[in-house]
């Protein structure tokens, strides 16, 4: 019975796999791009990342292959290996599940595949990302702004959510919002900044975040910041559940949930990457001069990167005049080629 | 000790089972009377166990036919037989051991409360059923520590009287009972022999099955030997003796002739 | 006793875990809760407090409804459901579009409630029908479902200020609005299993299959009714998930489980089957609710909570097979 339930699970995978050989094999002469998703089911717009470059590839007229990590580090190097095996001529990934990039980069160089990375750097890699300690500096200013105007800087608790299983992802961006809220509101007392495990996700954050408000329950006066919208949400939740939301301001990160029609009057504000849209830039600066034949530098550096995608903080209010994610995606590939998301949509352009 | 004027409570004619080119049964004949313990004797391999299966309607049998009560009855499966008075008592499978006593004496026939509320929801009447299953083992004057606590602690002995019980508690007339002694010990295999004698005065019918001779002779009123897939003799306790039976199961006595057998069944 | 005492051979034969009956475990269980309250009340006052109710009751109801339905499935020799986050989230999801719709609250619970049973109806239909493991089923289905979900939906949530979105932020006599119908299944569920006939052959049916069988229950039937009553269960936990979860996707119950077979295990519902007191969930649940939140209060991290979870797990498997081995009824 196990036998044969892995049987299953290797068929599944290997669907994907065959399609895209099939794909690959059909024309050989043209430029081929193999897009690895990122494929945590948390967030819909891993899934978009690959429609957008899909759509984009078949612009310029490439053969595009996509497979999807599965958000597990081995799934991420084996679908590098089936990529290198069928001749792609780059690649681009998302990995989240980042300890396997030495290998995935290794696999490449010596299939002599240039391979771009999103948001999570490697040496080997050029880096496709936003500054992810710039856009949390940026929320966090965003924040205190709104903290410093109602409570004079004087928050009884500033709780971050946390999302460990990002890594380095969530210190920059937690790390960054605290920082831009100390910039702007510099004498918040240490102790007063407390942080729980919101794993990214509000549904799953929640209990988290009803037992750390119950630990703090002389707290009126809280600011949440968190490495993206749900973590937030989880404690603004939390809040209301435990009649404790009246003075809860949130600003959370990556603007998941700060557009449409559902936005919880208590999140503020987020900072928006537009992270469907990273093709755009990827393709802008390092496919297609590949493609046509002038392969750039290596710049695998966050700080220094292939291409920047900036930033788009904003409040509740202005985000009000931001499209949710599938308009964006349609009014994106309409708009001509290399034109980015923050361009298109950033109603806060710095 | 049995009633002979009486009518049969259960016959069987000429039962066959068939598996295939296998013949299991080939034709066995079986006359169980009123308040009578028949004992069903025979090499492994002749047929007994495949007749005990075919009176709980566990197997379907090919040929033949079962009367109860003077009437023919068709058995297709264990409820069927359990709805025309027939219980069969298994070595291992009787009890659930997480329930207890009288949980399991009453399992698959729960009484249900009185109050129209507690029936609307199914609810069962433990007290009731608690007071009878107490009565019954008093009855059978079966010990066991308590009827409240798990029957998992509870030997062997115990056990199979428990089940014993449950056949009467239910109002059972004929119990069958598959080597109710094999694992047991010798006083609890005197408890258990003295439980089956004393299902006579309650009315109830007991066919069976056991390899010792000298237990069968000190409960039984008849032994009928199988042999083969027949039943080639049946045998009045008080006229015979264990050197007889054994020979019969054996082959070194012939069996009985078709027509004495077809008188002894209609006697 | 004096009305057993014709049937006794030799009363100090009963040993005392028997005479204390299912309620042992109901008494250790209040004993370590009661610890853990009081130890966590020492070290910080301000724990015991109504935030702290308010937040131990909110994890406790939808963990508590879902470990009834994994109860019932365990009780009667199901052994465990493993689909139970798979649907879940299919139900929650039948509830938001529902609710979207501008149902009432009522119009939402019976969709949830239906489509929760219909999994179960699945779940048993491939169990009886293939003759397979539940374990090895449900583990499957939840694989498809989760898989399933994935190409359905990404996100969603009940609307802002909907019926169910204010039902999931209510009171009610000083605890979450959530919590009064878990207490209220739990009670119903509790007093029916042990005293109906459906809820005693259930139980018969975990403990001994063939004893069962040979009594004319039908283990098919059972099997059936049971999944859909479990299933209809995580339906209605998966009403309180989505009042209160905000946005969810298609892993988010995933988290859950090991919580909710803990809680079964806990209370002494015995994942052999054929044994358990479904009141003990209350304590039970309570006791693993209650966990998380004195850990914050001693100021440890996240990481200490899935370890303790860990712990708690094998412990409580540990005291099941010690039972199982005794025979406590």
């Amino acid at each position: 019975m196990r036998n044969s339930v892995r049987a299953f699970a290797v068929m599944a995978l290997s669907v994907p796999a065959l399609i895209g050989i099939a794909g690959v094999a059909e024309a050989q002469d043209k430029f081929k791009l193999g897009m690895a998703v990122g494929g945590n089911t948390c967030c819909e717009w891993m899934k978009a990342q690959g429609d957008v470059a899909r759509a984009l590839a078949e612009k310029e007229g490439w053969d595009y292959v996509e497979l999807s990590n599965n958000n597990d580090p081995a799934t991420a190097l084996k679908n590098v290996q089936i990529f290198a095996q069928e001749g792609v001529d780059a690649i681009i990934q998302f990995n989240g599940q980042a300890a396997s990039n030495p290998a995935i980069s290794a696999v490449a160089k010596q299939a002599n595949i240039p391979i771009v990375t999103y948001d999570i750097a490697d040496p080997g890699m050029y880096f496709v990302g936003i500054d992810n300690l710039g856009a949390g500096i940026a929320g966090g200013e965003g924040l205190g702004a709104i903290v410093k105007e109602k409570w004079n800087c004087e928050p009884d608790l500033v709780i971050s959510a946390e999302g460990a299983g990002a890594g380095i992802v969530n210190e920059w961006r937690t790390g960054g919002m605290r920082t831009g809220l100390g910039n702007v509101c510099p004498d918040i007392a240490k102790e007063k900044y407390v942080s729980f495990e919101s794993q990214g996700d509000a549904a799953v954050g929640l209990p988290a975040a009803r037992d750390l408000l119950a630990a703090h329950p002389d707290a009126k006066k809280i600011a949440v910041v968190g490495l993206n919208d749900g973590g937030v949400l989880a404690l603004i939740n939390a809040a209301e559940q435990l009649g404790r939301a009246d003075e809860v301001i949130g600003w959370g990160q990556d603007g998941a949930f700060i557009t449409g029609d559902n936005v919880n009057p208590h999140l503020v504000g987020s900072v928006f990457y537009f992270l469907e849209g990273y093709a755009v830039y990827a393709i802008k600066d390092v496919i297609k001069p590949i493609a046509e034949g002038n392969t750039p530098a290596l710049k695998a550096d966050a700080g220094d990167p292939a291409s920047k995608v900036q930033p788009c903080p904003v409040t509740a209010e202005q985000a009000k005049s931001v499209p949710d994610m599938p308009e964006r995606v349609k009014q994106l590939l309409a708009a001509p080629a290399g034109t980015t998301e923050y361009e298109l949509f950033c109603p806060n352009k710095g | 000790m049995s009633d002979e004027a009486l009518s049969p409570v259960l016959e069987a004619h000429s039962i066959s089972r068939h598996f295939g080119a296998v013949v299991a049964l080939a034709d066995a004949s079986l006359t169980l009377r009123p308040r009578e313990v028949v004992g069903l004797v025979g090499d492994n391999g002749a047929g007994k166990s495949t007749l005990l299966k075919i009176l709980s309607g566990i197997v379907t049998p090919s040929g033949g036919d079962i009367v109860i009560d003077g009437k023919p009855v068709v058995l297709k499966r264990a409820q069927d037989a359990m709805d025309a008075g027939i219980e069969t008592v298994y070595q291992d499978l009787a009890l659930v051991d997480t329930m207890s006593a009288y949980q399991n004496v009453y399992l698959g026939r729960e009484e249900l409360s009185k109050h129209p509320l507690a029936r609307l929801f199914n609810l069962v009447d433990d007290r009731r059923m608690r007071e009878r299953a107490r009565e019954v083992l008093d009855m059978l004057k079966v010990k066991i520590p308590s009827i409240n606590v798990s029957v998992k602690g509870m030997s062997g002995g115990q056990r199979q009287c428990l089940a014993i019980a449950r056949a009467l508690l239910w109002g059972r007339r004929i119990v069958i009972l598959d080597e109710p002694t094999a694992a047991l010990g010798v006083r609890e295999t005197g408890q258990v022999l003295e439980v089956i004698r004393d299902l006579r005065q309650h009315d109830v019918s007991v066919i069976i099955v056991s390899h010792n001779m000298q237990q069968l002779m000190s409960v039984a009123d008849r032994i009928t030997v199988m042999r083969l897939g027949r039943s080639i003799a049946t045998r009045t306790v008080k006229d015979t003796e264990v050197n007889e039976i054994v020979g019969l199961i054996t082959g070194a006595i012939p069996g009985d002739s078709p027509e004495a057998r077809a008188a002894e069944v209609a006697a | 006793m004096s009305l057993t005492q014709a049937t006794e051979t030799a009363p100090p034969a009963v040993p005392l875990t028997v005479r204390f009956g299912g309620w042992g475990t109901g008494i250790m269980l209040l004993a370590v809760w009661l610890l853990l309250i009081a130890a966590t009340g020492l070290y910080r006052p301000d724990f015991l407090s109504q935030q702290t109710v308010l937040a131990i009751a909110f994890t406790m109801s939808i963990v508590g409804v879902l470990a009834i339905g994994q109860g019932l499935v365990a009780i009667s020799g199901g052994f465990i459901d493993l689909s139970q986050p798979a649907g879940m989230i299919t139900a929650s999801l039948v509830a938001v579009r529902l609710s979207e719709a501008g149902m009432p609250l009522a119009v939402v619970i019976v969709g949830a409630v239906l489509t929760g049973m219909v999994w179960g109806a699945f779940n048993a239909a491939i169990i009886v029908f293939a003759k397979l493991n539940p374990v090895i089923v449900t583990l499957a289905t939840n694989f498809i479902g989760l898989a399933a979900l994935f190409l359905v939906f990404q996100l969603a949530e009940v609307p802002l200020n909907s019926d169910i979105y204010h039902f999931g932020r209510a009171s009610l006599f000083g605890l979450p609005a959530i919590f009064w119908p878990m207490l209220g299944l739990v009670l119903v569920v509790g007093f029916l299993v042990p005293r109906t006939k459906y809820g005693r052959r259930a139980t018969a049916v975990g403990g001994n299959r063939a004893a069962a069988k040979a009594r004319g229950i039908s283990l098919r039937a059972t099997r059936f009714a049971i999944f859909m009553a479990a299933g209809g269960f995580v339906g209605f936990a998966a009403v309180l998930f989505a009042a209160t979860a905000g946005p969810f996707n298609p892993g988010s119950g995933n988290a859950m489980q090991l919580n909710i077979i803990a809680g079964v295990i806990l209370a002494g519902i015995s994942l052999a089957g054929g044994r358990g007191n479904f009141w003990m969930l209350l304590l039970s649940v309570g006791f693993l609710s209650t966990i998380p939140t004195s850990l914050v209060f001693f100021g440890l991290s996240s990481d200490t909570q899935s370890i303790f979870q860990g712990l708690i797990l094998v412990i409580a498997v540990a005291i099941d097979g010690f039972r199982a081995r005794k025979g406590t009824p």
